[in-house]
This record gives structure tokens, sequence and C-alpha cells, in this order.
């Protein structure tokens, strides 16, 4: 039922977010300065911010933002991750020692920030912020594919697979890797909160997406001057963070439930 | 000739604890039965062989395969080693069919359309019915006769000169043992292949293999050909003999 709700919300997000240009009522730039700072009425629903901006308009646009991260973050970790932990996991000794030290490094550090210092030295932009979340994403999944590889390791298939002469790489690549990756994807899709907050916090403090792109950490950042007379500027889009954090939670445990043979 | 298979004052030991003490064999295209109690090194000696040991334990002395010294790379495409239960033994998220056709193009370089028939043909000649559907399906889809099939087709695929069976029948119902027995004796013959079986079934051995090697405690014990074994005459390998259940008439 919540698994239900949570890829509900999701799949809504994502299709808000690809036909934005259809369904948004306004642009998301355009301003209209007498309208500005009007509450959520029938003209704009969810008001509109300090420069007459439709909020609803920015939101919808904004979750094109915040989506694109999301999946550009996971496709650059999850293989970075898996690749890291399912070759320490196999090969042992000193690789595993090595690689599992790095991660643990990356691991000792807050995630926000190790992202903070890594988008000041790139550089503030949506592209960078991408790659710090990327750079302190991968560490989790590297821990969660060690962990399954070593439970893998001594198994007799793969050692079937050494006797029919498999070579070290290929037992990683094809029978070590396919066997971590439903561990990696419920990981992944219980951190993808995480990375939502995360880059709503780069823009919130300026450093994720620049204005006047709509980006829902920065609109909250914006509406922050006029919480107390004008709620909604900030409150909507910190709505937006919450309730699409909350439904990748929900289809996160959904899909751990799911994948995981023992609990059906 | 050359010997297929000659093993030189074989070795296996963990820490202090000697598992397999000073084996030497050779063996050529024959069928070669191993035969011993449980713990008796049986497994250690084939596993040793395949040079894949666990990495707690130390290996000396020598194995040469048709005369050249035992390479990594001789896996598989020269000695294959077949395991004991296919539930454990094939990979879970892998269709057996791409597991055979994995083989075949590692060793005989095949592209995937020719590695796919060939697997395909591999299955047929193991005996599975409708090898086309059978392809396609997990090993947890399959009995375990099926899946032992597969993996003698596996293990074959590749032409191997050598085959080691570590108790392939073991883990089966007597019924679909006779049926996989059956079909490794065909292959053998058929391939002209040597095959070293591993096995506590002193029976089996006797009707299966050409020569049979008693091993204990590491060591072994006695050789003898097998149509001897009734008239064997080490004491432990009297006691094997004794230790069967018959069924009384």
């Amino acid at each position: 039922m919540t698994v239900k709700l949570g890829a509900s919300i999701v799949v809504l997000a994502a299709l808000l977010a690809l036909a934005a240009p259809l369904l948004a009522p306004y642009g998301p730039d355009a301003q209209s300065l007498a309208d500005r700072l009007q509450q959520p009425g029938s003209a704009h629903w969810l008001g509109t911010d300090e420069l007459g901006r439709d909020i609803l308009s920015r939101l919808i646009y904004g979750a094109r933002v915040t989506l694109g991260i999301v999946a550009l973050v996971s496709v650059v970790t999850a293989p970075i991750g898996l690749l890291v932990g399912c070759v320490a996991g196999y090969f042992g000794s000193w690789v595993e020692a090595v690689l599992m030290r790095v991660t643990d490094v990356f691991l000792a550090l807050p995630r926000l920030i190790l992202a903070l210092a890594f988008v000041a030295a790139l550089g503030p932009g949506i592209v960078n912020a991408v790659l710090a979340i990327a750079i302190v994403s991968w560490p989790p999944y590297a821990r969660v594919a060690r962990a399954e590889s070593l439970t893998l390791r001594h198994a007799e298939f793969i050692d079937a697979a050494r006797l029919a002469g498999a070579s070290g790489g290929r037992i990683v690549l094809r029978h070590i890797m396919p066997l971590c990756l439903p561990s990696v994807i419920v990981r992944m899709s219980l951190d993808m909160a995480g990375v939502i907050l995360i880059a709503a916090g780069l823009g919130f403090l300026g450093l994720g997406a620049q204005p006047p792109t709509a980006e829902w950490g920065a609109m909250i950042a914006s509406g922050r001057q006029y919480m107390l007379d004008h709620w909604w500027v900030a409150a909507m889009p910190g709505i937006a963070i919450a309730v699409l954090s909350l439904a990748f939670n929900l289809l996160g445990d959904g899909l751990r439930d799911w994948l995981d043979p023992k609990q059906r | 000739m050359t010997d297929l298979l000659a093993v030189d004052n074989l070795s296996v030991r963990f820490g202090d604890c000697a598992v397999v003490r000073d084996v030497s064999l050779a063996m050529r295209r024959e069928r070669v039965g191993i035969v011993g109690e449980s713990g008796a090194g049986k497994s250690m000696l084939g596993r040793a062989i395949m040079g894949l040991l666990p990495s707690a334990a130390t290996m000396t002395g020598s194995v040469a395969i048709d005369g050249a010294p035992f390479a990594p790379a001789m896996r598989g495409g020269t000695v294959a080693l077949i395991l004991q239960d296919p539930r454990f033994s094939l990979n879970p998220a892998m269709t057996i069919g791409d597991q055979i056709a994995e083989v075949l193009r590692r060793h005989r370089g095949m592209s995937g359309r020719a590695a796919r028939r060939e697997a395909v043909a591999g299955l047929d000649a193991v005996r599975i019915r409708d090898p086309e559907q059978v392809y396609g399906k997990y090993p947890h889809q399959l009995s375990g006769g099926m899946g032992q099939r597969a993996m003698i087709a596996m293990m074959l695929a590749p032409n191997p000169a050598l085959l080691i069976a570590d108790e392939p029948t073991s883990a089966l119902d007597a019924s679909v043992a006779g049926g996989v027995l059956a079909l490794l004796d065909d292959e053998v013959t058929k391939r002209g292949m040597g095959i070293l079986f591993i096995s506590h079934d002193l029976d089996l051995v006797a009707n299966f293999c050409d020569r049979v090697l008693v091993m204990k405690d590491g060591a072994i014990v006695e050789a003898l050909p097998a149509r001897d074994l009734p008239n064997a005459r080490h004491p432990y390998t009297r006691q094997l003999l004794a230790a069967r259940l018959r069924l009384e008439a």
C-alpha cells in the first residue's frame, strides 16, 4: 500500500517534470511585479514569490532539476560503488584493504560538509553539484556490495566458474556484480531522499543551481526573507522536498521487501 | 606415451594438519576411481589437481597434465571438474544456457550466436528434452538431475582431456543418478577422455572404473584393478567392503 503511494508520487513527479512546459500555467521565470507575493488563490494556485513568479510553475520546473540530479547521481555512483565493493570483496587481501580504507575515509566525513567542500573547490553550478554529490555518495554502495561479495566469494558456483577457467575479472563482472545489484538498488532508492536533501541544501546555500533557475532549495532560500508574512513562498518548495523524499523512502522500503525472497 | 595426469608427491596441509599426504598417481585416458570415507581427502585431492584450494591451505608436490606442468589456464579447457551438488554449483542469477555459452565463448572463442547454438546442442547431448526451452531457464527451475546434466554439458563443452568428477551423483536420487552415470559413461567413451571419479560408493566405482585407488587419512593405501576389488587385501579396503549395506534376499 505505502509502496504504491511512494511509487505513484515518484511517477507523478517524473511526469510533471517531463511535461513541465505543457502543465505549468505560467513560465517559470515570468515575472510580474504587480502580482508579487500573492496568496494562494484561483489565479496562482500556490501563490507567487517576491518577483511575482508563479510558485506552482516554478515547482513543476524545479522537479526537473531535482529529479535530474537524482538520476545523474544514481547513474554515476551505483556503478562506482558496485565495482569498488565487488572487486574488494572478491579479491580480498591488500586490494580489499586499500579500497575499503579509501571508502572509510569518505564515510568518515559528513556527506553535506564534504559535498560543500567539493562544490566550493569546483565552483557553484548544477553539474558541479552532481559531481560533488556523486563523490560523497558512492561509499555506502561499496560497503553493501563488498558485504554481499564476501558471502558470494566462497559460494560453490563461483568455484565452479573458476574451475571452468573464468578469470577474476570475468567472475566479478558476470557472476558477482549481477548478484549484488538488488541490494545496491534498494540502498540506492533509500538514499535518493538523502540526495534530494543534499541537492536542496546546496541550492539553499547558493552553491547548487544558480538563479534564476527554478530549484527547490534556492526557492526556499529566497522565500526565507518573507517567511513570517508570506509563508507560502518558502513553505511550498519545502513541502515538495518533504513529499518527494518521503515517496522515495516508501519506494525503497517496498523494493527491499520485494527483492528479498525471505520477506515475501 | 606421456601420462594424461601425473601427480607427484602431492601434499596439502592446513597449518600442521595434512589432509593429503604424499599422493603420487599416474593415469592415461582411462577411468580411475578414488574411494574412501568422508574426510579421507578425496575432494581435496581433486581440487589440488585443479590448483584451486582454500587460501588457508598450502600445497607441495607437482601436477602435470599431458606432460606439461599444471597452469591455471588449463582449467576448463584441458581439465574440468564436476562438483557435487548442482543446486549450489550453478549461478542462480544466470540462465543455464548463458552459463554454458559463456564457457564456449571463453574456451572456443565462439561468437554469441554460435555459442548459443552449440550450447543447445550440448544440452541435447546430455539428453535434456526440449533443450531450446531449458536454455532460458534458471537453475532453481530445474530438477537436481537436470541441473547435474546441465553442469556436465557445461564442463564437457570445451572438450577437456581429463574430467574430474567429485561425487557427481551423491546429491541425486538413486534412479536419477543411474541416468547421469550412464550419460557420463557414454560421453567419456565417445570423447576418449580420462576421468578421475571420486566417490564413497564402492559398488558404483567398481562398475564404472577400470582402476580403483583407496584413500585413507589423506594417503593412498591401496591401488587395484576394479574387478579385483572384492579380493582386496588391505584391511581398510576390506573394512570399507564390509561396511556396505546389502539387501538380503
